[in-house]
């Protein structure tokens, strides 16, 4: 266990910056999810904490020892990869000892230990088998259990769910979590699935282009984006944007709602939308159209409950509205959000 | 209402896979069903070249073979030939292959180099070894002189305990960059992720190379071991181009045996003594004519041949050829080695005795070779 303080890292390849002068620090136990679209760095980051690469400036502290030049074997790391990187002549048993193996921990150590981490994860049955007749989700448990043996400080997760299809994505996504409770260790997570971030994160620190925009809890992060990148990042769809005079207005799909339904005590905005198209997805109504009237004509999406009885008429004017504490307003120039964050709010009570 | 059995494959499917595979099965057959079959049948009959066929004997082919000491000879030989090249070849293309599969400047250029004795003709590479390898004009032997490793030259290719190195030193040259191709492809499919685990696990360098590395190369590694050793078990030209089998039988490897017992014995070997003694020059005139230096013991053409004991010989049961056959005890007049050209071992089945005499008096106006 140990806390991980990264202090103005920077990596620079041969024609870009990687990473851009990033400060983070991952407090002791707590799973901090790096999230980014492909190619902001956030890969880079994580094996410049593993060792695998070495950054061009700054510094990295694990627990109180500076790490930066260390290799990685003596920084009492963990690491999971995107392809699990099992041995495939191994056993799984063979897999999960090879740390300790190549250590030197006497066979009784290593077995014990082995039974452990295999117990842990579910794999008690299976250690003689080879990894290629196992499962997506069952090679990715052996890979936690290989990073387990050890006792690591850190966990270090580089995608480790992105090869499973989407239904075991789900349940392996719970397993993790209720593994990383029980273990306890500092986690640090890459993904750029914003879903497992908000899923997975104690924070989600949110990179592009090899600089964080972003650190906070996923509420933080979801309800008050620090700027635009991050407000449309996030979210899927994402949050519908309108350049006014001045500024940029902000708001979620799932807050843009027929202005009927919002109760008299609450502040709103209204807007005018005209819906082109209705996309049925079950529990929701995704509508497609342009706000117009006051606002400058731009394309937005509003997200309706199928509980919320309205049928939106195709080509005409409707009257929707936005509850102001749910509008956020950026700077038109920079994309940076002007207000300060506030408390989150129950907004649902306020819909009928 | 019976069901019927249940196929998934439409009629015409059908007949379309039997048609496309009929032309490569037809061809396969042709060329490698068919030799195969003969070969047993030619194998047990007594056939010589004059009318390609003869009697049934059974399996007295097969029996002389192994009652022959030639043929264990160069059963011996064909093993120190096949281990040595093949040991040697995989041991360097390994150690190539992982010099090659690292990041370095010019990395592209040594590649296309070391593919280059692969891409050289065998004859333009053997012939240019061969002058490398002369004893006396040879650059090998100059080089170590100047050096000042060795103090004379040494005979790469005329003695007896040094040709087989020497050939098999060339054969190693020639065909080690197929295990450099076939390892660094599968060197460059291991994921570096392997490595990169490896290396956080804590595992060493060398305890890499071990767990990952030969286990990775591993099928590769055997797998082109196994089609390395038989395409040097049955390679002919590489040798029979270098030294001709010989100083004596030293480098006489099966093929070798198999071609001098078919296209210098057999051919003419159920002739009678005088046809015989056309046979025997008609592989050697060449030789004669473009190296007369190179006999030793200084015996004439004439008096070798006419020297030459041809009624005590039985054609079909020796190699008719005193430089290679031990048991050939009819010549105690010549020494071993005597008749043959050191230097050329010109595959001459293909001239005639009629056009060797018009060169020999173009050339050198010397007598007739006795007809």
């Amino acid at each position: 266990m140990a806390r991980v303080e990264i202090k103005e890292i920077s990596k620079i390849f041969a024609d870009h910056n990687a990473v851009n002068n990033v400060s983070l620090t991952v407090e002791d136990g707590e799973f901090l999810v790096l999230l980014g679209p492909s190619g902001c760095g956030k890969s880079t980051l994580l094996r410049m904490i593993a060792g695998l690469e070495l950054p061009t400036y700054g510094d990295i502290f694990i627990g109180e020892r500076r790490a930066t030049r260390l290799q990685p074997k003596d920084r009492n790391i963990a690491m999971v990869f995107q392809n699990y990187a099992l041995y495939p002549h191994m056993t799984v048993y063979e897999n999960i000892a090879f740390p300790l193996r190549v250590r030197g921990v006497d066979k009784q150590a290593t077995d014990a230990k082995v039974q452990w981490a295999a117990d842990l994860v579910g794999l008690t049955r299976m250690l003689k088998r080879k990894p290629r007749q196992m499962s997506g989700g069952e090679r990715q448990r052996i890979a936690l259990a290989r990073s387990l043996v050890r006792d690591p400080d850190v966990f270090l997760l580089d995608e480790p769910l992105s090869n499973l299809d989407a239904k075991l994505r789900h349940s392996a996504r719970e397993e993790l979590r209720q593994f990383q409770d029980r273990v306890g260790v500092t986690s640090i997570y890459v993904t750029h699935d914003q879903v497992e971030a908000m899923g997975l994160g104690d924070r989600i620190v949110v990179m592009q282009a090899g600089t964080v925009r972003q650190v906070g809890t996923p509420e933080e992060i979801y309800l008050h984006p620090a700027d635009t990148f991050v407000a449309t990042f996030m979210g899927s769809p994402p949050m519908n944007l309108v350049e006014t005079d001045g500024l940029t207005l902000g708001f979620r799909p799932e807050s843009f709602l027929p202005a009927v339904g919002f109760a008299s005590d609450i502040a709103v905005t209204p807007i005018t939308f005209n819906v082109h198209r209705v996309e049925y997805l079950g529990g929701d109504r995704l509508l497609y159209g342009n706000v117009m009237g006051s606002l400058p004509n731009t394309a937005a999406i509003a997200r309706i409950p199928s509980s919320v009885a309205y049928t939106p008429i195709l080509g005409s004017e409707a009257k929707f509205a936005v509850a102001n504490a749910d509008l956020r307003r950026f700077d038109k120039d920079t994309g940076k959000a002007i207000e300060q964050h506030k408390p989150v709010e129950n907004r649902r009570a306020a819909y009928v | 209402m019976s069901s019927p059995a249940p196929n998934n494959t439409l009629a015409g499917d059908r007949v379309l896979a039997y048609a496309t595979l009929a032309p490569s099965a037809f061809l396969l057959l042709l060329l490698a069903g068919v030799p195969t079959i003969t070969v047993f049948f030619t194998a047990m009959q007594d056939i010589g070249m004059g009318d390609l066929s003869g009697p049934y004997v059974g399996l007295d082919n097969f029996a002389w073979a192994l009652s022959e000491p030639s043929f264990y000879t160069a059963l011996g030989n064909t093993f120190v030939w096949v281990f040595g090249s093949v040991s040697l070849e995989m041991v360097l293309g390994l150690g190539l292959a992982l010099l090659l599969n690292k990041a370095f400047m010019f990395r592209g250029a040594a590649r296309a180099i070391i593919l280059a004795p692969y891409l050289v003709p065998t004859v333009v590479a053997v012939l240019t070894w061969r002058y490398m390898l002369h004893d006396i004009v040879g650059i090998v032997n100059a080089a170590l002189m100047n050096i000042g490793i060795i103090n004379q030259p040494v005979l790469w290719l005329n003695s007896q305990s040094l040709a087989m190195t020497s050939v098999i030193v060339v054969g190693v040259w020639k065909f080690f960059p197929f295990a450099v191709i076939a390892l660094l492809g599968i060197l460059q499919s291991i994921p570096q992720e392997q490595y990169e685990a490896a290396s956080i696990d804590g595992a060493s360098s060398f305890q890499q190379f071990w767990s990952i590395t030969l286990p990775y190369v591993m099928p590769v590694f055997l797998l082109t071991t196994l089609l390395r050793s038989i395409w040097t078990f049955h390679k002919f030209e590489i040798i029979y181009l270098m030294t001709g089998g010989g100083p004596l039988d030293s480098t006489t490897t099966l093929p070798i045996l198999v071609y001098i017992k078919a296209f210098s014995d057999f051919e003419f070997g159920r002739a009678a003594g005088g046809r015989h003694y056309h046979a025997r020059h008609l592989v050697r005139a060449p030789c004669h004519l473009l190296h007369p230096h190179e006999k030793s013991g200084g015996t004439p053409m004439t008096a070798l041949t006419t020297s030459y004991p041809e009624a005590s010989r039985q054609p079909r049961r020796n190699f008719g050829n005193g430089r290679r056959s031990s048991s050939d005890v009819a010549r105690p007049s010549l020494p071993a080695g005597a008749d043959g050209c050191l230097r050329c071992r010109f595959p001459a089945f293909l001239d005639g005795p009629l056009l060797i005499q018009a060169w020999r008096r173009a050339l050198h106006g010397t007598p007739d070779i006795p007809a």
